[in-house]
């Protein structure tokens, strides 16, 4: 009797043993799944189909699942063009979590065929060989090889190699790399009589007028002259000073974090002042990117840390601007220069932060650059404007002489059908839909940046991971605010190279010489 | 018989009345203007401030939202994970707990041993990938429900809660003819409704607020959760006002409206679990 207690409780605890095996240890359980569902298992060579995965890093949440009638266009496409037997498979991941993602398939031997990286999973899957080497594949990509920047192709150059096509630019300034610039309140410089800035010091008494002389016209002591977000480096500023204080730049001693250099102290002074005028938004070291927005829709400052497409008026921070106040008028501030005529805002990251890598794991590294080059090819039956704003005729127009795209389809419209970004095997920027107030933003934006002579990551750089960025961040919001003086700058300088920064700066000078 | 309050009692009772308001209010607003964003036109809620009422009001985020069959496609998915996993969850925890909380079974040390080790040392994120890839269950929900069923934490509570109940009940049972099974589904399980619930509700929860599962083991839209759509609705707003996109549709309303709609089913539930949640934290506490 006892023996047939101990069978049934012993059965019981099995059962519940092995749920719990597989749940928190690592030893196989006893079930054996079969109805898995992904993997093609790999046929020999002279395949009839290619299957290829590819990792994209954005959030679409209507792309579908089996990628939608976008799919069957774009086999039919590729039908016409000579590809019949490419097939693909599209897994997009939006924000951060893309590379957690990245990083679980790279350290279990499921790396997907073609991916989306950053420079430093670029540089730590090039130094474990997850990723090949492209510079032989270039050639093998007419449709866009002419269109990228030889600076790009150098920044995401690795050891000597390259290791992610960087992407290609058409022709003319509304689509160059640099998207990112200080917008200005024209109807706010026309009340107090100014005109758009053009030095510091201009700068200066611009910001004073809108702090003082009431400009929104509600009677109150309410605004600021600059609108920022808590991650800011006022790179407008430091450029007038001949700085970019996160971006490498080239001194007679080799290349030296920008924050280290002298310059740094004179924009620290500058931007001291200038908050402790009231000039710049009291809670700017707090203020996130949709808090800005809102202060900025509610005419609470008038220049303002935007983009580009902050000029079009269908953008949501410029038509809730214009929704409050219909007379606004917004203008681009092209660039300021400082003490020494210096001047010049961050460039964008290499390839405009959309790079692509292909796994060392993918068998038809060949068949792969044909769809690449597919996407990105825009002759009869090519994937330009499938992979990146939909179907001719359906979703957009183009104008006679084919410098303008007139979209009448919304983005949200293109990715359900499964065609544009998530399917953008490979970017070449075209923002011929942008409205033309936001290109006159665009083209002056273009000409005024810093390069970083360095873009890539080194080994100490993750070693220590807070000291090429968020080290400066906390001493320029402390010496901003006024809770350091100016000559804090120097203890940051100390306190720089003294976690890491001398091997950082070694590093960087080694890897920067090895790609001369 | 009526006992009548003094002047310090009755001001005790205002004052605290008037903190637990202004408590409530603390937390019921964020979840009130998330309500109102959604029902804002797209420059309004861009505007931002201290929404009282919606702002010229309109379904316009809702019907963008709705119109995505996605958003129905992670809800089943959430509903199906979580369901499954409590269940099933809920029926094995309690197999284990009682095998556990009888000493005479063979081997007894060494899977209480086991099972605490676990709670412990777990095998870390990658060789659990490996584990699941292994399985074949890469994009399957039921590397999802597989892996939250059982959790040593819930075990031992459960165990603690068996065995603190007397024997004799088992023993009378015995007595009467009732098998082993008889006693645990007839007798254990339904004197032990508090804990299961418990244990389930926890289960249910930790299902529902996934994260970091549906990310790494989930590759097809088919196969999203929620949480992780909803994820990728904000991320997706992001992105399209960054790069100029987002022209046609309300960043800020259609983050509102998606965080309503996923949130809607639990808000309703909630009340009539609440009381499991009190008990939950009673459990293991010492009763009078």
């Amino acid at each position: 009797m006892k023996k047939y207690w101990k069978r049934i409780l012993a059965c019981m605890l099995a059962a519940g043993m092995a749920a719990s095996l597989g749940a928190s240890c690592s030893s196989p359980s006893t079930a054996s799944g079969t109805d898995g569902s992904s993997t093609p298992d790999a046929a020999p060579a002279e395949k009839e189909s290619y299957h290829f995965t590819i990792y994209r890093s954005g959030a679409w949440p209507t792309y579908p699942a089996d990628g939608g009638e976008g799919y069957q266009i774009m086999k039919d496409a590729m039908k016409a063009y000579g590809l019949p037997n490419i097939d693909w498979e599209v897994v997009a991941i939006g924000g951060t979590e893309y590379y957690d993602k990245l990083n679980v398939l790279a350290a279990s031997d499921s790396m997907p065929d073609a991916m989306n990286v950053d420079m430093v999973t670029l540089t730590s899957f090039a130094d474990q060989g997850l990723i090949i080497p492209l510079e032989d594949k270039l050639d093998q990509l007419p449709a866009i090889k002419d269109l990228m920047r030889p600076a790009e192709v150098d920044a995401v150059t690795y050891n000597g190699h390259l290791y992610a096509f960087p992407v290609g630019y058409l022709e003319g300034a509304i689509n160059g790399p640099n998207t990112n610039g200080l917008i200005i309140r024209q109807d706010w410089l026309d009340k107090v009589g100014k005109d758009v800035p053009t030095t510091i010091d201009e700068m200066y008494e611009v910001m004073k007028a809108f702090k003082e002389q009431d400009p929104d016209g509600n009677g109150q002591d309410d605004t600021f002259g600059y609108l920022g977000v808590d991650s800011t480096v006022f790179d407008v500023i430091f450029g007038a000073y001949g700085i970019q204080p996160q971006f490498w730049m080239e001194t007679p001693d080799g290349l030296r974090m920008g924050s280290t250099l002298e310059g740094t102290k004179d924009a620290l002074a500058t931007l001291q002042k200038w908050y402790a005028e009231g000039l710049i938004d009291p809670d700017i070291f707090t203020t996130d990117a949709s808090l800005k927005d809102q202060k900025f829709a509610n005419s609470k400052g008038g220049i303002y840390e935007g983009s580009g497409f902050t000029g079009s008026s269908v953008q949501p921070e410029t038509a809730a601007l214009l929704a409050a106040t219909p007379t606004a008028k917004v203008a681009p501030i092209g660039s300021i220069k400082g003490p020494n005529g210096d001047f010049g805002a961050q460039e964008s990251a290499p390839g405009y932060g959309n790079i692509r890598a292909i796994s060392s794991s993918c068998e038809d590294v060949d068949v792969l650059i044909q769809l690449l080059n597919w996407s990105v090819d825009d002759s009869e039956n090519g994937g330009f404007y499938l992979c990146s704003i939909g179907v001719e005729g359906e979703d957009f127009t183009l104008s006679e002489d084919g410098s303008k795209i007139i979209q009448t389809s919304t983005y949200d419209e293109i990715y359900a059908k499964g065609l544009g970004n998530p399917v953008r095997f490979l970017q070449v920027v075209d923002r011929r839909w942008v409205e033309d107030d936001a290109v006159k933003c665009f083209e002056a934006f273009q000409d005024s940046y810093r390069e970083n002579k360095y873009w890539g990551t080194t080994p100490a750089m993750l070693d220590y991971p807070d000291t090429c960025t968020k080290l400066f961040q906390e001493y320029l919001a402390k010496i901003v605010m006024g809770s350091l003086p100016v000559d804090a700058w120097e203890d940051y300088v100390d306190e720089f190279y003294s976690m890491g920064g001398d091997q950082i700066e070694k590093e960087v000078n080694e890897a920067y010489q090895a790609l001369q | 018989m009526k006992v009548k309050k003094g002047v310090g009692e009755r001001l005790f009772e205002m004052v605290n009345a008037f903190i637990l308001a202004v408590l409530s209010l603390v937390m019921l607003y964020p979840f009130w203007h998330e309500l109102c964003l959604s029902f804002s036109s797209a420059t309004e809620a861009t505007r931002g401030g201290v929404f009282l009422l919606p702002r010229e009001f309109t379904m316009q985020a809702y019907q963008l939202v709705t119109k995505n069959a996605f958003i129905w496609t992670s809800y089943a998915n959430s509903i199906y994970t979580a369901v499954l996993t409590t269940g099933i969850g809920v029926l094995l925890t309690a197999m284990l707990a009682y095998g556990l909380s009888k000493k005479q079974v063979a081997g007894h040390r060494f899977l209480s041993f086991a099972v605490v080790f676990c709670m412990i040392f777990n095998g870390g994120l990658i060789p659990t990938y490996l584990t699941v890839k292994g399985l074949n269950l890469i994009d399957n929900l039921w590397a999802l429900i597989l892996m939250a069923i059982v959790t040593p934490y819930n075990t031992i509570i459960v165990k603690n809660f068996f065995s603190a109940m007397p024997s004799e009940l088992e023993e009378a049972a015995f007595i009467d003819g009732a098998g082993p099974l008889r006693i645990f589904f007839q007798i254990i399980m339904p004197l032990s409704k508090a804990v299961l619930a418990t244990v389930g509700l926890w289960i249910a929860v930790a299902s529902w607020n996934n994260f970091m599962g549906p990310l790494i083991y989930m590759n097809s839209r088919e196969n999203f959760t929620l949480p992780l759509y909803i994820r990728q609705v904000i991320d997706g707003q992001m992105l399209a006002r960054t790069t100029g996109e987002g022209a046609q549709s309300a960043v800020e309303s259609v983050i509102g409206a998606t965080i309503i709609i996923s949130v809607a089913p639990i808000l309703c539930v909630y009340p009539f679990l609440q009381k499991y949640f009190v008990k939950g934290v009673m459990i293991g506490s010492v009763k009078g």
